[in-house]
């Protein structure tokens, strides 16, 4: 210890920080709460600087992390359009406005997100197998659901490797290389079931929330469906895991309300991007929408991706 | 003072000030979103410190923006709200009217007074859900397209089950077909919404009312593969004709 300093002195020092923080913490949840209220005046970027968000493009663009505080921030924010004030604290600009998202995504985003979608299967289903081969999954419910989420994993690896082809595309058949090299150490690291039960948590909500993410970009109302025939099961695999680390507590089960997608693998993040698009077909599927449904064309007749029921996809010959 | 006390003492104000760090992303959920309610906030909290507790977080791309993690899709969607074609936004009024009906059934359930302390507890947290995703889907919807009461052909064929219970379980069972259907709808709904940004919504509701069903499917030992399906199916779904929305 610092001879210029005394124990005392430390220590004093020491408790005077921790009283200054507990008697800051509460003014700066207010002064948060001032700024994100809806008749704040603080301009969208001060309020990205708060919360640590750069910018709205830089957002976009942040590893696989999530993106969402922009919108947000978009919402609280005066832009000289007239805004709707909420009972709750904060503000929505107004319903009427166009939709600034329509048309978002492309094929070669398609094809990205199913590839990314399916590196994840398939870095779901080797991380089972190591646990599975561990031995360290004693308890026959946990090994028992182990088994059927790998198995679950290999169905949905099948449903992305089918769709991807139907557009055209290469599957990508190889776990996720920046996901596996993030979790690694976990993985090298196993030393009981519970560290096993956290790590199938952790992953399973990436895939949750990926999926979710996906629902939002893909180009096609039955890619969309496909995808979320998948991620609903997902957060069921989630539910389960909350209830094997936590059990006799089901309120804990379900944390959220809506599926979220910070921890998404996202376009342009590094997991999407070490992945990629694969090859694109000179000859992409032409997106025809009608009323309700779109219709994929491409040159020898039409493809339709089922979701739900069986998880097949009918192949256009 | 010995370095050991003095590290446990810093060590002390580090893990209040993570802690501390940590329900602040909290605080600015609720601040945007006015989810107060201390069960949500508690149930999150949980989930959050558990997963950082097992370290269990996976970052990707080594950068994380904490705010983020607090922010419902369906909520930072609304922020964008988008304009709809007439079969969305019917699509988006039936969902609205299947959840205000969750919501009434679950207030309906709690009111029989067979369920015990836990389940009335969770019965509230599942309902508060819906009535998040009711609002949800409202923000996206013209205001004269609002659905404000729920689905009534729904709760008519919901409501007397719930009235003929004769125990816990039987509620629950109401609530788990509920959740299923529900499930389904959206699974349902998925095959045709048009808009990205409402599907993207839809995307974030739709695996919520399937982790409830799992959570009553386990509670009433009701057979694994029912409640864990490989795929979301739309079997069971409500139909929008079968359970039609009065014409306004």
């Amino acid at each position: 210890m610092s001879d210029r300093m005394s124990n005392d002195e430390i220590r004093r020092q020491l408790r005077e920080a921790e009283q200054a923080q507990a008697e800051a913490l509460p003014r700066w949840r207010e002064a948060l709460r001032r700024t994100f209220d809806g008749g704040a005046d603080a301009p969208a970027a001060a309020k990205a600087e708060l919360v640590g968000v750069p910018s709205r493009r830089r957002l976009l663009t942040l590893g696989g992390s999530s993106v969402l505080g922009a919108a947000v921030l978009a919402a609280c924010t005066k832009t000289g359009e007239p805004k709707e004030q909420l009972a709750q604290t904060g503000t929505t600009p107004t319903t009427k406005k166009a939709d600034e998202t329509a048309g978002r995504g492309s094929f070669t985003d398609d094809l990205t997100l199913l590839r990314s979608a399916q590196s994840i299967e398939v870095l779901a289903i080797d991380v089972y197998q190591k646990a599975i081969d561990s031995g360290l999954l004693t308890t026959a419910a946990i090994a028992d659901a182990a088994k059927l989420f790998q198995s679950q994993h290999r169905d949905h690896a099948g449903l992305l490797d089918r769709t991807t082809r139907d557009l055209g595309g290469q599957p990508y058949t190889q776990p996720n290389p920046v996901l596996a090299d993030s979790i690694k150490a976990k993985v090298d690291a196993l030393q009981t079931e519970n560290d096993v039960v956290a790590l199938a948590l952790s992953l399973e909500n990436v895939a949750s929330e990926s999926y979710t993410y996906a629902s939002g970009w893909l180009t096609t109302e039955d890619l969309r469906a496909a995808i979320t025939s998948i991620g609903a099961v997902e957060a069921r695999h989630v539910t389960v895991l909350i209830g094997a680390e936590s059990p006799g507590q089901p309120t804990l089960q379900v944390p959220f309300a809506f599926i979220k997608t910070a921890d998404a693998v996202k376009l342009k993040g590094d997991a999407a991007n070490a992945v990629g698009s694969g090859p694109v077909p000179a000859n992409q599927p032409a997106t025809t929408t009608t009323t309700g449904k779109t219709t994929t064309t491409k040159a020898g007749g039409t493809g339709t991706t089922t979701a739900g029921g069986t998880g097949t996809t009918t192949a256009s010959k | 003072m010995d370095d050991k006390a003095l590290r446990r003492m810093a060590s002390h104000v580090d893990d209040v000030h993570r802690e501390a760090m940590r329900t602040i992303e909290d605080d600015l959920g609720e601040a945007h979103f006015g989810t107060a309610d201390p069960a949500l906030v508690a149930s999150r909290r949980s989930f959050l410190r558990r997963a950082s507790t097992a370290g269990a977080v996976i970052a990707i791309g080594g950068a994380t923006i904490p705010v983020a993690s607090m922010v419902p899709a369906a909520a930072q969607e609304a922020a964008t709200a988008p304009t709809l074609n007439d079969s969305d936004t019917q699509l988006v009024r039936f969902a609205q009217s299947v959840e205000l009906a969750a919501v009434a059934a679950y207030e309906a359930a709690v009111g029989t007074r067979l369920l015990d302390s836990a389940q009335v507890e969770l019965a509230s947290l599942f309902g508060r859900h819906h009535q998040e995703h009711a609002d949800a889907l409202g923000k996206v919807l013209p205001t004269k397209e609002v659905v404000t009461a729920p689905n009534q052909k729904l709760l008519d064929a919901v409501a007397p089950q719930i009235t003929a219970a004769q125990n816990a379980n039987a509620v629950l069972q109401v609530a788990y077909n509920l959740e299923a259907g529900a499930a389904a709808t959206y699974q349902f709904a998925m095959t045709s919404l048009i808009n990205q940004t409402v599907a993207g919504a839809a995307g974030s509701i739709e695996p919520v009312e399937a982790q409830h069903s799992v959570v009553l499917g386990q509670l009433l030992n009701v057979n694994q593969s029912e409640y864990l399906p490989p795929f979301q199916s739309q079997t069971g779904a409500f139909s929008p004709q079968t359970y039609a929305l009065p014409t306004s």
